[in-house]
Order: structure tokens, then sequence, then C-alpha cells
């Protein structure tokens, strides 16, 4: 008896022809196998000799037509081999095989693919890793309690704390909270001196807030009274860090600040009010005998919850009014105006109000970067679709219907958005990272955690949107078929008129965007440039500085300060590679904001009307103004005559001396603390220095400068400033004495915390931080539009190029000039480069507005920066139309002409 | 003539007809048309395979192997809802075909 073999091997003989592929013809042969072997059976069973039986059953496989004929006749037409209009096979069977037909047509285009995943990838990638952080910034809501029900008091809404117990005292709508920020103190006898920030708040902060302890208890009301507030919550990192998680810790005294204070409680992991870098909490320090410092001292902001059945309204209502009764309590005058503009927004939205515009900016960008990809895609979907037309002609002659032929292609592109999407998460995490550092000194800590679930949804919700934008309407037009032209000429030379008009205003379109995130990176180049040229009025060059944080007791005695800052100084000069040393209060370019009430002689002083102006008010030692290279404009310098007991006296900015004395010699005139009696005498103009950052940034109720001699100096809690930076001019790379300076100190007093080591160029640059992301982020978001407006335009240009090489090679054997040539398909590249490039520069005047805060020194018509995004444009138009161009050029009319 | 065009109009109904009720083999379709119309209709594998192929595109019968122990495996086709609505109509057609010709010839009435 043969072997199923022996049959296998009939039929397979029979149907190699065909070329059927191997895993259908195996199944043919499967079965039709099995067939003749169970007709032998049956013969052999029912007595027919064996030849016999075998000549019958292989009968069975002639017939006419013959067995191939038959078979090809309805294999050709099959599913497996190319998706065919029936509409009565099932949908999901037509997705698998539309999904094979994709997968395998992708796999005989790599480039186009690659090319097309990738532009989605970035597109894809770079907007979930945005929407993470913009979720975690703006959209997720606080970590507390109903946060629904928080507001903050808003409009330079700081109260003393005296304001503080009144509005507590007051509201009906709110229960309210003061807390101070950046309040920064040593914490000393446990191992190495730490400076730490944390905040000192009212009793009742937790409460307000909805958060309670992990471990101990929280402040009691009254705990933040004078007398009974040497008492502290840490942070829960603060207590795993530093204290090991010991839960003994609760009861026990720490030295922070020089005062002893009990441990209450551990705060939860995560909580962190009101910033990233709050360490610890202590209760406010009330006191309202001391009336300057419970009215005029140690402003602070104000949140609250609101009651049950109170709207935001009421509150905002209620506020105003109680600020306005709250003036006559102050001991000096307030501005009117102070209490007109006092009012309450939700809490998330003042934390979050400073950074939102940056991110939603970032985030437009990168949805006009998806936008290009998009287009980008659709283009290339639809040059492909063109190029297969006879393909779709075909089928639809065989009676494919359009609805099937569109779901085919969108299957296509369906695919390609599967694939962006999935290399896009992968892009997604890196470009949070990438975004994150970037954007570091704008989050500041403020949006926690990494990549999360969010960004996989939205990037597969994006990756779904974009397959079945950028799908749609070449899939629609594709199906849109002339059959018999399409048929006749083979796709050949039918550029029809849809197709090519959608493709060219997709590359308009993409050209366009590409040219308004060109402009932005433009502006904000020219932004940082301007920036980089701005004089910050000192010379930041071989200039180290370092601050050096001794507890504020430590200047309860006045000359014991002085004389230690003598002594850091004196040493410090010798130091080996120092040229000088200084100290100052404060640091140019740094947010840290000293300012003193003034009332300025020749100003009359209604304080009803304006109040007292504010101004900046360094404290300087002798030096200070040759060593950062500070020029005296007139007068003198302070120097080691100005002690405590002389006179007082200080050296106001040049902008001040216009501002209060304009064409008067300020030489002489007077300036006063609010709080004191006495004249300080003006004995010198220096010139401006930028105090607030590169950019200006300083605050407007900053209406002045001056610098105090540190012996005489008095800060706004009138104490000498025990925490001071040091400065010191170096003969070479400032980083090389660090150490040596590091050592002075230690020797001098080992519990007194030295940080924030940096050299005053690293400062500089440090001003203009958030302007360099800003410009790095829009350079790479523009460059990858140009790229693929480039690509795009390139694509177009070609694919027309190729469709003419008939009517070029008539042309050119009718003598057309080789030149002509050149220049008509060099032209159609920068026909469609300029109109995209005319929407855009449209789109960037109208758009670019938005950019107005990020950019310094420059508006956003900036016509330099727009004349340079059209030189680049330019090179676009050329490189998308130059090879095409060449190829034209180098057409053979003989063989142009027998191609058709 | 019998083989031919009567076979061509009438091989998709009669296939339709019999895997109606349960699914069926090639080689069991192939005995059943045999036997039921006596040995005067008879398919060979290479029409009635092409055939059956044919069917099972246009979605009116579904093909699947089946696996059983001992046995080799074996495809086996069932009517789709398509086929089935199909097979009624094409029922439906041919009733009204044989009683034209009845009529026609007079075997009506004979």
């Amino acid at each position: 008896m043969p072997e199923n073999a022996r049959w296998k091997d009939e039929v397979a003989r029979r149907l190699a022809s065909l070329r059927l592929p191997p895993e259908r013809e195996a199944e043919i042969i499967d079965e039709l196998a099995g067939h003749l072997q169970d007709d032998f059976r049956r013969l052999c069973a029912s007595g027919v000799a064996e030849p016999e039986a075998l000549e019958i059953a292989l009968e069975e496989l002639n017939g006419r037509p013959a067995l191939a004929e038959a078979i090809r006749r309805t294999e050709r037409t099959a599913p497996s081999t190319l998706t065919l209009g029936t509409p009565k096979a099932s949908a999901s069977l037509d997705f698998w095989r539309d999904l094979r037909y994709a997968l395998r047509s992708f796999r005989r285009s790599p480039g186009f693919t690659a090319l097309a995943v990738l532009s989605l990838g970035l597109g894809i990638g770079g907007n979930a890793a945005m929407f993470g952080i913009l979720n975690a910034v703006l959209i997720r809501p606080l970590p507390y309690a109903h946060p629904d029900r928080l507001v903050h008091a808003d409009h330079s809404g700081y109260y003393p704390p005296g304001g503080v117990v009144a509005l507590q005292r007051g509201s009906r709508t709110m229960e309210l909270a003061g807390y101070t920020a950046d309040l920064e103190l040593n914490l000393t006898g446990q191992g190495e001196p730490l400076r730490i920030t944390g905040s000192a708040v009212s009793a009742n902060l937790f409460q307000v807030l909805g958060v309670g302890v992990e471990v101990g208890r929280d402040f009691r009301p009254g705990e933040d009274e004078a007398g009974r507030d040497n008492l502290v919550i840490l942070s829960h990192d603060l207590w795993r860090e530093r204290f090991a998680g010991d839960r003994n810790i609760i009861g026990r005294v720490l030295n922070l600040g020089g005062v002893p204070r009990q441990v209450l409680g551990i705060a939860p992991a995560g909580f962190a009010f009101p910033d990233s870098r709050t360490r610890f909490w202590i209760p406010l320090h009330l006191d309202p005998r001391d009336s300057s410092a419970y009215w005029a001292q140690g402003f602070m902001p104000v949140i609250g919850r609101l009651r049950s059945g109170a709207t935001l309204s009421q509150a905002q209502q209620e506020i105003a009014s109680l600020s306005r009764e709250m003036l006559r309590q102050f001991p000096y005058p307030m501005g009117k105006d102070w209490a007109a503009q006092m009012t309450v927004t939700p809490l998330q939205q003042f934390l979050r109000s400073n950074i939102r515009l940056e991110l939603l900016v970032l985030q437009c960008a990168l949805g006009l970067v998806l936008l290009i990809a998009c287009a980008n895609v659709a283009g290339l979907l639809l040059g492909r679709a063109i190029s297969r037309q006879k393909e779709i002609a075909l089928r639809v002659a065989l009676g494919a219907s359009r609805t099937r032929i569109v779901r085919q292609l969108l299957t296509e592109s369906l695919v390609l958005a599967f694939a962006g999407g999935s290399l896009g998460i992968v892009i997604a995490f890196v470009a949070d990272m990438v975004l994150r550092t970037a954007l570091s000194a704008t989050l500041n800590g403020g949006a926690p955690g990494g990549p999360g679930w969010q960004i996989l949804v939205f990037a597969g919700v994006l990756s779904l949107f974009t397959g079945l934008i950028f799908g749609l309407a070449p899939a629609l037009i594709a199906s849109r078929q002339d059959l018999a032209h399409a048929i006749k000429t083979g796709g050949q030379r039918t550029t029809g008129v849809a197709r090519v008009r959608l493709r060219s205003a997709l590359i308009v379109g993409e050209v366009a965007l590409a040219v308004l995130l060109t402009t932005s990176a433009g502006l904000l180049m020219r932004s940082l440039w301007k920036l980089a040229q701005v004089d910050p009025g000192f010379q930041p060059e071989h200039l180290l500085t370092l601050r050096v944080s001794p507890n504020q007791s430590l200047c309860q005695r006045r000359d014991a300060c002085v004389a230690l800052y003598d002594e850091v100084l004196r040493r410090a000069r010798e130091v080996p590679g120092v040229q000088d040393a200084a100290a100052a209060n404060t640091l140019p370019l740094a947010a840290g904001v000293p300012a003193s009430a003034v009332k300025v002689e020749g100003l009359p002083y209604v304080p009803a009307e304006r109040g007292a102006p504010m101004f900046w008010a360094g404290a300087v030692t002798p030096g200070y103004f040759r060593l950062m290279n500070i020029p005296i404009l007139q007068g003198r310098a302070l120097d080691y005559g100005d002690v405590e007991k002389a006179s007082p006296v200080v050296v106001v900015s040049a902008a001040t001396a216009r501002r209060y004395w304009p064409g008067q010699n300020p030489i002489g005139k007077h300036v006063e603390l609010v709080w004191e009696d006495r004249w300080w005498t003006v004995v010198g103009v220096a010139g401006d220095v930028r105090q607030f950052g590169l950019a200006g940034g300083t605050p407007d109720y900053i209406r002045g400068a001056m610098y105090m001699s540190y012996a005489q100096a008095e800060d706004t809690n009138r104490e000498l400033p025990a925490v001071m930076a040091l400065i010191v001019r170096t003969n070479g790379d400032p980083i090389r004495v660090v150490s040596g300076i590091r050592d002075v100190l230690w020797q001098l007093n080992p519990n007194v915390p030295v940080d924030e080591i940096r050299s005053m160029v690293s400062l500089v640059n440090e001003s203009t931080q958030q302007s360099r992301a800003m410009m790095w982020l829009f350079m790479s978001f523009a460059i990858v539009a140009l790229v693929l407006a480039a690509i795009g335009a390139y694509g177009v240009v070609s694919y027309a190029t190729a469709q003419r090489t008939f009517e070029i090679g008539v042309r050119m054997a009718l003598g057309a000039a080789r030149g002509n040539i050149f220049g008509s398909v060099l032209g159609q590249s920068f026909r469609l480069v300029l109109v995209g490039l005319a929407l855009g520069l449209v789109s960037s005047l109208l758009l670019t507005r938005l950019l107005a805060t990020f950019l310094y020194g420059t508006g956003t018509h900036d016509p330099i920066t727009l004349a340079a995004v059209c030189l680049v444009l330019m090179a676009v138009a050329l490189f998308a139309g130059y090879a095409p161009a060449r190829k034209a050029v180098g057409i053979d009319p003989l063989i142009a002409l027998r191609s058709d | 003539m019998q083989n031919v065009e009567l076979k061509k109009g009438s091989a998709e109904l009669m296939i339709l007809s019999l895997v109606e009720d349960q699914p069926r083999h090639g080689y069991d379709i192939s005995k059943l048309i045999e036997q039921r119309s006596a040995g005067t209709v008879k398919f060979r594998v290479a029409s009635l395979y092409p055939l059956l192929y044919r069917l099972e595109q246009r979605g009116w019968i579904d093909g699947r192997w089946v696996e059983k122990p001992g046995v080799r495996r074996r495809r086996y086709y069932r009517l789709t809802k398509d086929g089935r609505r199909v097979l009624a109509a094409q029922r439906r057609g041919w009733q009204e075909f044989v009683h034209a010709i009845s009529r026609i010839t007079g075997w009506e009435n004979a």
C-alpha cells in the first residue's frame, strides 16, 4: 500500500507550476492526498486489486479544467495573497488579513517604514513625556484632603504675624494658616553641621491642609505663641537620612538654629509644603508684646480651607474687608491699596501659576511637532497609495468595495501608528528625563514621580488618533479611483489632481508649522544672545562664592559677628591663590531680596497714600566694590571707618540717585529706615548691578538699591545679618582655592555650615538657565520640524518629477535648455516652500506673542530673526529641489520617450 | 451535458445542502453525492476541491482542520450564516426552475 507521502507527491507534482505560498500549498496537498488515500483504502477494502485501485484513485486528479488550472482560478484571488473585496467575509477575518498584508508590504519598503515610524515615535514620545509632566504639575490634584477647598491669599497677599492672627480670628468662611518659605536653619550637635530649609507655620497648618503626622503628634492650638513654641516636626526624608528612621526621636531635643527644640512628630512620606525642599516645620513665634516683630516683620503668605458651605467669592470678599479693617491695627501706616488688592485664589492655581505658561507653551510646540510628523506620514502614505493605484484599481475591478479598500489602507496607517506609538513610549521615557533636566529650574521639584502609566495611556490614545487622522484622507482619496484609466496606464502617468494637491497642501502645512517653530527657536536664541550681551554691572571672572551660615544668635552681639567676618576675610586673603576677599548678605543675580522700607529725603512721606518705598538693602564689607569691580561713580565707597559707632552711611545705585534726586548731587542726601529715627547719609553712588537676574526681574515693589557697611547694617528683623556670602577673587581657576577656604572656616568654627560653593561665572550662567533650556528645547523641535518638512518636500518634488519624465523628455527632444528644466523642477520646490513660509510667517506674527514673557531685549517681530528663518527655509527648498532637478536634467529623451 | 452544465449550476446547491446540518469533510461530501444520486452525479477531486475553496472564499462555508486521535487530520466544512441565506435562495430558485421545466416539457401531466 502506498504511503500517504506517495499521494502527496502526486498532488504536489500537479500543483508545482502554480507557485502557491508554501503554507497554502501544503494545506491543499494534505487535504487532497487524504481524499485519495481514503478512496484507495475503500477500493482495496471492497476487493479491488491494488494496482487497479491506485489507477482509479489517481484518475480523480484528472479533469477539465485540469486540477492545477482549477486551483489557480480560485487561489489567484485568495485573500492570503491579496485582500479582495469580499463583503461576505467576516470583519475580524478581514482585519487579520489586512494586518498581515500591511506588515508584509512594510517589510518590502523598510526606508519608508523606518522614516514614518521614527517621525511618529518622536512626535508621540515627546508629547507623552510632556503630558506626563504637565499632568503631574498642573492637572493632578494636590496631595491634600479635599484639595479643591484649599485657597491661597493672592496679589502680594503677605501678612505680618499679627495680621495672620487677625485673619484667623475674623474669618467666618475659611480656616486660615500662615507659613514662611525658605526658612533656613542650622541643625547642629548631630554630626556635621547641616543647613536645612524649612517653614515656620501657624499651629493649625497641618489641620488646614488635612494632613496628619506619621509618628508622634501635630502642633496643638496655641503652640505657635512665644514661650510654647520650641517644637519641631521633621520631614520623613530628614528623619530617615539623619536619624535612621528612629521612632525614639519623638520627645528628644534638637539644636535647630541655635535654639533647642523638642521633636513632636514626623510628617508622612512625600509631604512637602510649601515646596519640595522643606525638611522641617517649626511653629511661628507669636508675641503681641513685641509690636514691631508682630506687625512690621516676617510678612508671610497665607493659605486657607473654605469652611463647609462657604464659596470662593464669599472668601474673596471677606479677606478684602478683613484686610481693610486690619489697616488700623498696624503700628505704622500701610498704603491704602495694600488691602484693596487682597483676594484668594485656589491653592493649586496659585502654586502652579508661575510655571503654567511655560509648560503649556512647550506642550503646544510639541503638539506642532506631532502635527508635522502626522502630515509627513500622511504625505508618505498618499505617495505610496498613488504608486499602488494599479493594484487598488484591480481590486476594485475584482469587486472590492470602497469601504473595504479604505479599511485596508486605514489598517496600514494604524499599524504604522502602533509601531510609532511603541517607539514613542520608549522615547517618552528618555524625553521625560531630558525635559525634567531641562526644566529643573522651573519645576523646582514640583513634578514628583517619574513617568507613570498616564504616559502609556496618553501615548496609546495619541497613536490611535494620529493613525486615524493621517490615514483617513489618503485612504479616502486613494480609494476614489478612475478604474479604467488607472489599469490602462498602469498608474504611471495618472497624477490625480486631488492627490497631488492634497500632498502639496500637506507639505505647505508642514513647512508653515516648521516656520512657526523655527521662528520661536530663533527668537529665543536671539533673546539669549541679548542676555549674553547684558552687562551684569560687575566682573564675575575669577570669583568664588560660598555661603557661611552661623546661627543668627551669634549676631546678638554685633561685635562678635563683625569680628568673625573680619577674621574670616583676613585669613581667606592669606590662602594661596587668593587675591582679595569680601562678604555680602546677598549675591548679585541671586533670588534673595533683602529689602527695607525707607523714607527718602526730599520725597514727601504720606504713608496713607502709598507707604514707604522698599529698597534692596545690601550689607557688604569694605572692599566689596573693588573686589566685584563695581564702579563708584560719585563720592566714595564704604570703608573701614564706617564702623558701628560712626555715623551711618549708605552708597546708593546710580538708578536710585537718578530716580529720587534727578539733576541734584546725591552725595550728602539722606535716607531713613522706617522703624528708626536716624538719618543715613549718602556718601557714594555705585554703578547699577543686576541684583535679581540678567534679564532684570526686579520685583516692582523694589524702588531703589542701597549698600550699607556690614558693621552698621540692619536687616528687616533689625538684626545684623549672620548668614553671609563669602566672595574671593583668585589668580586662576576659582575652584582650586575651595579647600583652602574651607579649612580657614573650619578652623575658625567647625559648627558653621559652609555650602553653595560656586564660581560667580556659574552663577551668571545659572541665571540664564531657564532661557537656555527653553531655547534648546525649541531648537531641537525646530530641527526635527525642518528635517521632516525637507524630507516631505523632497518626496513630493521627486515624485512629481518622476511623473513628468515623459513630458521632460518631449521638451528636451524639442530643444529645451537644460537650465530651463533644472529651473522648473527647483521652482516647484521653491513654490511649495515659499507658500509654506508665507503662511508660517503670518502665523508666527500672531502666535509668537505667547513667547513674549520668555524673551529679553527682542520683540516677537524681530526682523533679523525673521530674515534668518527665511534663509533657513531657502536652504530647505534647495535641499528638497536640488537632487530631483539634477535627475531631471540627466533624463535621456530617447529613453524617456520609449519608457511609456 | 449532465456532467457539465447541469453540474455547474447545481453543484454549489448540492454541497451547501450537504453541509447544512453537520460539518463534513471533502471525501464524505463526494461519497454522499455519489450515493444519493445513485452514481448519476460524481465529482472528481480535481473539480470538487476548487469548488469547495471558492465557496469558502465567498464566505458561504467555513473549513476547519479537525484532528482526532489515531485518525489523520481532516478538513471539515460547515455552512456559515451567509451560506445559509444563499442556500435558501438557491433552493427557491432551483424549485422554480424545475417547476418551469416540468410545465414546459409536460412531465407534470404525465
